[in-house]
């Protein structure tokens, strides 16, 4: 049996063999004929002795044709004693070459630059690598120079501030990318990310940003439609470094570190010193305010240190005076200093980076390794990355040619810092004059969740310890996340005919993340928890949850593989058509799974752990009831598949005029919907016309001047929405009944489908003598129609709203790029300048908010309201101070009023004041770069306009409830009069969240977010060693940059930062670097 | 020659590559097939339906427009000039009184549920194997559509009375989950047919008992179709159901088990609870902002322990309630299911008012022997049949404090002179009245139904 097995797989060898046997054969017999006429070859550079691509021969006498090969290369027919041989490629003066019968060897041919044209640039779509000059779309290449200006670990935040019509938001504490404002409300808003012609689906900070070669953004119609459903927000194309066939072997090596200040905690206005903050104690203690609490001997609510002395004192346990003196101790201290010195430090990223690579005529190589170490600015805090990459491309054949690529890539995050101590219950943040350390640096224990004097006595010596210590935490904890991720791609290509190439390639990703988050029995979170679920009963201590660590686990996997077929064409006839079309087809596939666990009982040495008990309730400890030991258990498992077809042509008469089209076709497996209603047709079309080729255009100033124009469909997608009723179980059981049990997620929508967005992008390409002035002005407009957006339903159905395609929104902008050579001799002033504008405005929008205070909004969050942007800032109508209350007066009904709780639930629309966007439309950068020699000393200045901020301001709730003060308090409306120089209103000691709310979202917050920042500063000094003796290195660069330097203009009186949200400013930071090629 | 002169490997590569792309379009159909999420379900199967009605929302979140209006208990002014307008306006039974759409959408909710479990079960064929699961699924979403159906009645229908029945409007009755269907309001005796057809079928369908308690069981729907004939004011099938439901289920816990310190008292799905549902907590209702009233207060004798399990002292002096039989940590969360305690109270009545007294006074023995100290409790005695009928109601007011079921209460004993009442609210030195049979009984439909459907809107 297992023996005709055996035979049966060999028969199958030497039938696979004989295949192969065949092809070679029929290869044989080609060359065999190729014998039979004379045959020159030849290789083709550019002056700088760069590889010309897509540069075309034609031989006049035998009238056969070629083009170069992937490496330059090109051997063509040749007939009569004497051919001569035309070579043309676009963007080079057309060379004609006689060979006669005693010429041997290769033909070296020099193009020469054709002056009139700009150097040609090639941009990559992903798809197919199109000239720049004959396209019309709307391609941003981003200068590599400029890239490589500044140092850091991820590549997209490289990105800002040197690519037009990109924005980058920091409100919400991390960065969110937009390519010309909003497109979506509900689906994702950042650009589509591809890396190496396939969309990355792992975390982009994986990608090492010294691994790249060029970073492309699609940003119209045309450009990016070829992305199709995914690309509604843009797309950024980056390519990674390769190797070139004979290529010496050259190694590269980067070295950096960056050094950050400490963040400057006495940035924010959020907080009120500890002597103002006693005083108010002290007169709320007086009141009684705290009474309540300090009679609480049931659920134990915390007091701060000062209203317990004053109880003490109250109560006779300790003199009055003994008190005081304590309490004017208190006033000393500062807890931000206590933070500053234990929880932060100096930030310090490493970077190394080593680059090798290498080629033959069949075969190139290229290995990068990197390595980065990035102690964060909170302490204990810091990530490690690990990158490796291999590039190798193969041609064994001269038509044929196979590139494999392996990445890899390992990150180690550990998060065991804290950066905020947040107390119990409802207490936003610490009393100012908390301590963390004593003089001795031993930690100190604070309020946490019930009030020191109980947890000191309470269970007799018999519970764990349940006081803390936040200094204690950080080292009693272990939060590390690990990512491994590997991509794998393969491509082959073949030159089927000389104007045409199939490739087939495809890409395997694997992504695994392991997260371990453990909580030694030393941790606050376990002793809590345990002591939470034990019961004492004389000497018997009982405790449900079994002393030990606690640990939770987490794992997810993201598996992707994508696959594509691909035809390309490229021909050009003479100088007079071109064209340039792909076809191809393409299959994907995204995969994550992920669970959680947790165990109890855990010890980290050993690995034992102990069971609980999930499913019986226990009594809490003290009188607090009944629960449940909280379980942690969590499965995903999310497909999703895609299959798409796309083309893409364009076709340019006389280097004049030049058409394109793009049509692709998306499915995807979103649930219900049937295969032949998935899919969704998008397409562009594009016109451009160079003027200046034009055969009467005579203007010798302005050699290059291009207009364009396109139109077409892109699109957004969420796979999460069915058409079909769909339930889903949830992936914990009922927390009384342990039963599993499902929701309705969804009630049938035959209608779904996936959001457009059209856009029209007009544009102008030009450039002055000799380059001294370049730019590119686009002006677009967007239609997003049928977005997903909730659109009421009856609430008879049993369902407020539903999620259907009924919003519409419009945007319109404008992106300007210049670049000048302002002073081009040995000393040389180059300066990029970066304009845009946009303006978003959602046009259709069903859903009303049932209480107008509703749409009172900052503008950190989407808030769609029809007619407006959707980050818009709205407020309530302030109007100053009451004489003599200090109250804040509102409008109601277009008058004036104090009702607060009217105001904040019932206003109307039109006692709203919308105050504009809370997203600059406005936005720029200026980059100056002067060299002289090998110094270059450069800066990047950006500018952002025409929108507005809501500061923060004191909320009396707030403190008096949860110890949240505010500088502002300082600048209350004490007595009358105060009115005219303050907005601050009086505090009122039943304090009221309506009134609150109301002053603090009312337009007396309300400030100009204009600014003017200085972005960077650059000073390096270059070596270029090339044809000197005794190469120790090639070149060499060695560099300094200031980041985050700060602000030097701003419209606010106030000293924010508009841009950082509720955050502080990222602090100053200084980098070093060498970079050596050898 | 050049290579590129004879074409049929080039050739045989396009065909290849032809081919291998038709074979993916092909194929693409049933690629596209796969489920993108593994939780996510098209429900066509009796677990499916199952887990539907095991979502715990059936079992909560219930209204509580009928508590924030009775006289179980009352606000401080200060704890009323906190409260949001619409809270104030329905506490003090104002006409323009309105409610939030989700008081009306959480019961349709439920009903949706129900129906979607309903139309999965009928898909699946029945068998011998099967047949267990599937008459207790299909029981199951019939008891859950008529018990929502129930509530809604009670709030936003006029109180049940045969003269009037017919030509009242009663509540639109969903039954199927189709998004197009239109809905009328019907009459307030088609609401009623309604709640009765579907548990007289739910009926022949449960099983006798479940655990857990969230799940209907025959006990529940005989104690259910006794509170819809009480409803009705028909108490003779009230009596019946009452008594079918005790056959099955007559556990009562005895309080002097019960630690009456605890903040919690009561765990929930305890041995009285027949079928467990509760209500979302209102801002006005939740304890301790809610004053227990102090004429119920005054009604427990020192020995009565439910004086001290009921109720906590606050420092002001007043009394908040912490009896609820939802039980764990969250005791603002009011129960309303149907407990064994509820059953003795309604046939103890039912027996009272067909004049069987000594049956009566057996019932309210049973039950209050379980809720004094022990050996403290002195039976009651039969005296007239209006006098045991009075303290049958009075004891009804003592053990269902807090249960959600005294708006409902005062609905249906409004229509008996001698039992009726007028219910007073103080605030701010301004009083509010809500007379008997008042249309302020009757809450007004959010504006936003009746705008979409031209439903006619309630008189108050």
């Amino acid at each position: 049996m297992q023996r005709h097995d055996i035979t049966k797989h060999k028969k199958q060898v030497t039938m696979n063999k004989s295949l192969l046997s065949f092809y070679f054969l029929l290869l044989i017999t080609h060359v065999l004929n190729a014998q039979s006429t004379r045959v020159v070859s030849g290789k083709i550079t550019d002056e700088k002795g760069n590889f010309v691509e897509a540069a075309s021969i034609r031989s006049v006498n035998s009238k056969t044709f070629t083009v170069v090969d992937l490496s330059g290369h090109f051997t063509i027919a040749v007939s009569g004693a004497t051919d001569t041989l035309i070579i043309q490629a676009m963007g080079y003066i057309d060379e004609r070459i006689y060979v006669n019968e005693k010429m041997n060897g290769e033909i070296k041919v020099t193009l020469r630059f054709n002056s009139k044209q700009l150097a040609e640039v090639i941009v990559n779509t992903g798809y197919q690598k199109v000239s720049k000059e004959r396209s019309t779309g709307s391609f941003e290449k981003i200068d590599p120079a400029l890239y490589n200006r500044t140092v850091t670990t991820d590549v997209l935040s490289r990105l800002e501030g040197i690519t037009s019509g990109l924005f980058v938001s920091r409100l919400k504490g991390y960065p969110e990318y937009f390519i010309r404002g909003l497109s979506t409300l509900n689906a994702s808003t950042g650009p589509l990310i591809v890396v190496d012609d396939f969309p990355y689906e792992g975390d982009i900070n994986n990608i090492n940003p010294n691994d790249v070669e060029n970073i492309v953004v699609l940003k119209d119609a045309a450009a990016a439609s070829i992305w199709g459903a995914r690309s509604g927000n843009g797309v950024i194309v980056i390519t990674t470094k390769k190797a070139r066939f004979e290529q010496l072997p050259s190694l590269s090596i980067a070295a950096n570190v960056m050094v950050q200040q400490k963040p400057d905690l006495f940035y924010s206005k959020a907080f009120l010193a500890a002597p103002q903050f006693i005083d108010l104690e002290k007169d709320l203690f007086a009141r009684g305010y705290y009474d309540n609490d300090l009679a609480n001997t049931y659920s134990w609510p915390i007091v701060s240190p000062v209203v317990d002395l004053l109880d003490k004192a109250r109560r006779g346990e300790i003199t009055q005076a003994q008190a005081d003196a304590q309490i004017n101790q208190f006033k000393q201290y500062d807890v931000r200093n206590d933070y500053s010195k234990n929880l932060y430090q100096k930030a310090v990223n490493q970077q190394y980076a080593l680059n090798l690579s290498g080629g033959s005529k069949t075969l190139n190589y290229i290995l990068s390794l990197g390595y980065d170490k990035d102690l964060s600015s909170v302490r204990e805090n810091d990530m490690q990355r690990i990158t490796a990459r291999q590039s190798t491309s193969f041609k064994p054949l001269q038509w044929l040619s196979l590139q494999a690529d392996i990445n890899y890539t390992n990150t180690k995050n550990v998060n065991n810092g804290i950066a905020t101590i947040y107390p119990g219950l409802q207490k936003g943040m610490l009393y100012p004059y908390a301590r963390l350390a004593d003089a001795n640096g031993t930690p100190l224990a604070v309020e946490k969740d019930y009030r020191l004097q109980y947890i000191d006595t309470t269970g007799g010596g018999q519970l764990l310890d349940w006081t803390y210590k936040p200094l204690s935490e950080m080292h009693a904890a272990d939060r590390t996340i690990v990512t491994q991720d590997i991509v794998t791609k393969l491509n082959l290509t073949a030159r089927v005919m000389p104007s045409l190439t199939a490739s087939l390639s495809g890409q395997f990703e694997k992504s695994n993340n392991d997260g371990k988050n453990y909580n030694s029995p030393e941790t606050y979170f376990t002793r809590d928890l345990i002591n939470r679920f034990t019961t004492i009963d004389g000497n018997t201590v009982n405790r449900t949850i079994p002393y030990g660590g606690i640990l939770d686990r987490s794992f997810s996997e993201l598996a992707t593989y994508s696959l594509r077929g691909q035809l390309n064409y490229a021909k050009n006839w003479r100088t007079k058509h071109s064209v340039a079309a792909i076809a191809g087809a393409e299959v994907r596939q995204v995969h994550v799974t992920s669970q959680l666990n947790r165990t109890y009982g855990y010890n980290d040495n050993l690995l034992t752990y102990s069971s609980v008990d999930w499913v019986n309730e226990y009594p809490l400890y003290g009188n607090f009831g009944y629960g449940y030991i909280p379980d942690y258990s969590d499965f995903q498992d999310v497909m999703n598949r895609f299959t798409s077809l796309y083309a893409n042509a364009s076709y340019t008469y006389q280097n004049l005029y030049t058409v394109s089209a793009s049509a692709r076709k998306d499915a995807a497996n979103i649930f219900g919907v049937d295969a032949n209603q998935k899919g969704v047709p998008l397409w562009s079309a594009g016109a451009a016309y160079k003027i200046s080729n034009a055969g009467f255009y005579k203007a010798d100033w302005l050699p290059m001047l291009k207009f364009r124009m396109t139109y077409g469909y892109n699109g957004n997608m969420r796979t999460d929405l069915a058409s079909v009723p769909v339930i889903s179980f949830s992936g914990y059981p009922n927390r009384y009944t342990h039963l599993p049990f499902a929701s309705i997620t969804n009630l049938a929508n035959k209608e779904l489908r996936w959001e457009r967005v059209g856009m029209v992008n007009i544009g102008v390409d030009f450039g002055l003598k000799a380059d001294r002035l370049t730019g590119t002005v686009e002006y677009y407009h967007k239609d997003a129609k049928d977005l997903l957006s909730p659109a009421p339903l009856d609430p008879t159905l049993g369902l407020n709203n539903m999620i259907y395609n009924v919003a519409n929104m419009s945007g319109k902008g404008i992106d300007i790029k210049l670049t000048a050579k302002i002073i081009d001799k040995a000393f040389q002033w180059n300066v990029t300048a970066l304009y845009s504008y946009v303006s978003n405005k959602v046009t259709k929008y069903l859903l009303d908010y049932p209480v107008k205070g509703g749409y009172v909004t900052p503008g950190t969050n989407i808030a769609p309201i029809e007619g407006k942007d959707p980050y818009s800032v709205v407020t309530y109508r302030f109007r100053g101070l009451d004489h003599n209350t200090g109250n804040p007066l509102g409008t109601l009904n277009g008058k004036e009023s104090t009702d607060y709780y009217s105001i904040v639930n019932t206003t109307s629309w039109d006692d709203l004041r919308f105050v504009g966007s809370a997203r600059a439309p406005h936005f720029g950068n200026l980059i100056s770069t002067v060299s002289w020699k090998g110094w270059a000393f450069s800066f990047n200045v950006n500018f952002k306009a025409g929108y507005y901020f809501m500061k923060s301001s004191i909320n009396y709730s707030a403190l008096l409830n949860n110890w949240t003060g505010h500088e502002d308090y300082n600048k209350r409306w004490q007595n009358p009069g105060d009115e005219l120089r303050t907005n601050v209103p009086s505090i009122v000691y039943a304090a009221d969240p309506n009134r609150d709310a109301f002053y603090l979202q009312s337009d007396a917050n309300v400030l100009r977010g204009d600014l003017i920042r200085l972005q960077d500063l650059r000073l390096s000094y270059d070596w270029n060693r090339k044809g000197s003796q005794g190469p120790v290195f090639k070149s060499a660069q060695l560099y300094v940059i200031g980041s985050n330097l700060g602000i030097l203009w701003r419209a606010n009186k106030e000293g924010i930062d508009p841009d950082c949200g509720d955050g502080m400013p990222n602090p100053r930071a200084i980098t070093i670097g060498i970079k050596t090629n050898f | 020659m050049t290579v590129y002169k004879s074409r049929s490997v080039k050739v045989q590569i396009i065909l290849l590559a032809a081919i291998s792309l038709n074979i993916l379009m092909v194929s693409c159909k049933t690629y596209l097939d796969v489920k993108p999420d593994k939780k996510l379900v098209q429900p066509s199967t009796l677990q499916d339906a199952q887990a539907l009605l095991d979502n715990f929302f059936m079992n909560a979140n219930y209204p509580m427009l009928g508590p924030e209006g009775d006289d179980d208990y009352y606000l401080l002014d200060a704890d009323f000039n906190r409260m949001p307008a619409p809270i104030q306006k329905r506490y003090t039974w104002q006409s323009d009184a309105v409610v939030n759409d989700y008081d009306w959408s959480t019961m349709y909710q439920n009903i949706l549920y129900a129906n979607m479990a309903l139309e999965t079960v009928l898909q699946v064929p029945i068998n011998s194997e099967n047949r267990n699961d599937w008459e207790r699924i299909q029981g199951s979403a019939l008891f859950f559509r008529a018990y929502n159906l129930y509530w809604t009645a009670m709030y936003f229908a006029v109180p049940y009375d045969e003269s009037i029945a017919a030509t009242s409007p009663g509540v639109p009755m969903r039954l199927t989950s189709d998004v197009n269907e239109k809905l009328a309001r019907g009459t307030l005796k088609q609401t009623f047919d309604q709640i009765l057809k579907d548990m007289q079928q739910s009926l022949l369908l449960l099983p006798l008992t479940v655990d857990p308690v969230s799940r209907p069981s025959k006990a529940a729907a005989y104690g259910f179709m006794a509170r819809v004939y009480t409803t009705m004011r028909n108490y003779a099938k009230a009596g019946d159901y009452a008594d079918s439901c005790l056959q099955l289920k007559s556990d009562l816990l005895n309080y002097n088990d019960v630690n009456a310190l605890a903040a919690t008292p009561f765990k929930n799905f305890n041995k009285e609870v027949i079928f467990h549902s509760e209500g979302s907590p209102s801002r006005a209702t939740y304890s301790p902002t809610a004053k227990t009233d102090t004429a119920i207060y005054a009604l427990y004798d020192s020995n009565d322990l439910r004086k001290k399990i009921f109720f906590s002292l606050n420092s002001n002096g007043t009394h908040s309630f912490k009896g609820s039989y939802a039980g764990s940590n969250y005791y603002d969360i009011p129960f309303n299911g149907i407990a064994t305690d509820e059953m003795y109270l309604l046939r103890a009545e039912c027996f009272a008012r067909n004049n069987e007294l000594e049956k009566a006074i057996a019932d309210v023995n049973t039950l209050l022997s379980n809720r004094y100290a022990t050996g403290t409790y002195v039976p009651k005695d039969a005296a007239s049949q209006q006098a045991v009928l009075k303290m049958i109601l009075t004891e009804r007011r003592k053990e269902l404090v807090g249960r959600g079921l005294r708006w409902a209460d005062l609905r249906r004993l409004n229509f008996e002179p001698n039992f009726q009442k007028t219910l007073v609210r103080k605030e701010n030195g301004q009083t509010f009245q809500l007379p008997p049979n008042d249309a302020r009984y009757t809450f007004a439909i959010p504006s936003a139904v009746i705008k979409q459907n031209g439903w006619e809107q309630n008189e108050r």
